[in-house]
């Protein structure tokens, strides 16, 4: 059997194609074996190093260079019989063994995919910020001209185009950030309006002599009515306050968990510089509806507690969402903070690192020193 | 900006393997050392790279009086072929999974026209 390679007649009337070829790990190419990715996306601003994602992964681009050229042959159907069998091999001009290669592309180099964890929440925080939902009053004035009527306001589409994250990566940091679409638009809620919000929400139950662990949606509609909320908001705000019951029944409960935690944000975000704990913690019972019980456990990645010299514990404000996305970075921030962090501590501020423990182990292992104080463990600057 | 890439179009049976007898194959890859330049710097276009053939299983490919032994390699990983058409589509053509490569030292070959010349020279001299 032979094999004819041929370069392709340049023909200016063909479109100039660009061959790549990308090296696929393992994952995606059995994604795309057993037919479950239907596309791969290529996302990224010009500025953008662009990356790749499937359905729910991200993955960074890395042109590796080859020492030795890559040819991609395409099979042609036209046969050019060649010279050398035409002069020769009589018998090879009758050969129907004969295939015919053109030779697409010659190729110094492969994308090689690595994969990332998306900085997709603290890009949504930086993009969704500027048109923040603030109630219905500054809502309506907004659309007058007020404050925040030059914000850009985001669809999904315009989001999947410029946050380098996978459909399933974005959707999970809208969740995480707590956005709500709002008239085909992606808002954040301000923490102020959802405290009003909650204590309103809070007071109608008790008014109407509703169970709080047992709430519809319609509920909720009904309860809120007469404020001028969009029903997307209060539908949202709920969520935001509540765990579904049993998935899928539509019953809801207000959870302590989450209501301390929005009353005590706003709170800690009112602290100026820091303040004593026991102030603290009177301030925040004051402004929790009373049916929920305060514990600084709900807190966890917002604040930090020092002692002052007169053996007080303080409390500041000091939220994850602050810190930047780059690990070295945000260790770096943390150190500077604190010169060594006990690992219950640190945990909550540099979790989304990684995507699992062993990664993350390894994440501490590059950038921290690990020291031992009986079972405590402790993390210090490398550098 | 996002560019999809659809992955329901691509060939499923281009696995990177020249066709054979028996099964045809759109796509294939072939590794070769150092790169191909055609002499005096002339377009590559319509001009003949050379043929590949099959020696009891064993690749071969000839390249003007070169002859190359090569092999055919399972790749680690599966490569996909992305073609681009500027301003337009990305589509991805086919994995890959297979590629001759053609690494040893090239044995020179001479065409029957001119095999003892080299000898008829030395007889001059």
């Amino acid at each position: 059997m032979t094999i004819t390679l041929q370069y392709p007649h340049t023909n200016p009337n063909e479109p100039q194609y660009r061959y790549r070829l990308i090296q696929l790990p393992p994952e995606v190419a059995q994604l795309i074996d057993n037919g479950k990715a239907d596309t791969l996306t290529i996302r990224g601003l010009e500025a953008d190093d662009a990356v790749i994602t499937t359905d729910s992964a991200t993955y960074a681009l890395k042109e590796v260079q080859t020492s030795n050229t890559l040819l991609l042959l395409q099979h042609s159907t036209a046969t050019t019989a060649h010279p050398i069998l035409l002069e020769e091999d009589d018998d090879m001009m009758n050969d129907l063994d004969n295939e015919n290669y053109s030779v697409s592309a010659s190729l110094f180099s492969y994308i090689d995919l690595e994969r990332v964890v998306p900085k997709a929440t603290d890009q949504l925080i930086q993009l969704l910020t500027p048109s923040t939902y603030h109630g219905p009053h500054k809502e309506q004035k907004r659309m007058q001209g007020g404050a925040g009527s030059d914000a850009i306001l985001y669809s999904w589409d315009e989001l999947g185009g410029i946050v380098q994250a996978s459909r399933m990566e974005l959707k999970s940091a809208l969740d995480t950030v707590g956005a709500v679409e709002l008239e085909g638009s992606f808002r954040l809620i301000s923490p102020t309006f959802l405290n009003e919000f909650i204590q309103l929400f809070v007071a109608s139950c008790d008014i109407d002599e509703k169970d709080i662990s047992a709430l519809t949606e319609e509920d909720a509609l009904q309860m809120m009515a007469e404020h001028d909320i969009p029903e997307a908001v209060v539908l949202h705000c709920m969520h935001l306050m509540s765990d579904e019951v049993e998935i899928g029944a539509g019953i809801y409960k207000l959870s302590a968990q989450k209501i301390c935690r929005a009353t005590g944000t706003e709170v800690l975000m009112q602290v100026k510089h820091k303040t004593t704990l026991s102030n603290f913690m009177k301030e925040w019972k004051k402004v929790t509806p009373s049916a929920f019980e305060v514990s600084l456990e709900y807190l966890q990645g917002l604040y930090l507690l020092e002692e002052n010299s007169a053996m007080h514990q303080e409390i500041k404000y000091f939220p994850k969402s602050k810190l930047p996305p780059i690990a070295k970075d945000r260790l770096e921030q943390l150190f500077q903070v604190r010169r060594k962090w006990a690992s219950a501590d640190i945990m909550p501020y540099i979790q989304d690192l990684a995507e699992n423990k062993k990664k993350l182990d390894l994440l501490l292992l590059k950038y921290t020193r690990l020291s031992k104080v009986g079972d405590q463990v402790y993390y210090s600057s490398r550098f | 900006m996002q560019i999809t890439i659809p992955t329901t179009s691509r060939h499923p049976t281009s696995d990177g393997l020249l066709s054979t007898p028996t099964s045809s194959s759109e796509f294939a890859l072939i590794e070769v050392q150092g790169a191909v330049e055609s002499a005096g710097g002339v377009s590559l276009g319509g001009a003949s790279l050379g043929l590949v053939e099959f020696d009891e299983g064993t690749p071969t490919l000839i390249i003007g009086r070169h002859k190359l032994r090569g092999k055919m390699e399972t790749l680690k990983l599966p490569l996909a072929v992305l073609r681009q058409e500027p301003g337009s589509n990305t589509d991805l053509l086919c994995v890959i999974k297979y590629k001759y490569i053609f690494s040893d030292r090239p044995v020179p070959i001479l065409s029957e026209a001119n095999v003892g010349l080299a000898q008829l020279a030395k007889q001059k001299r």
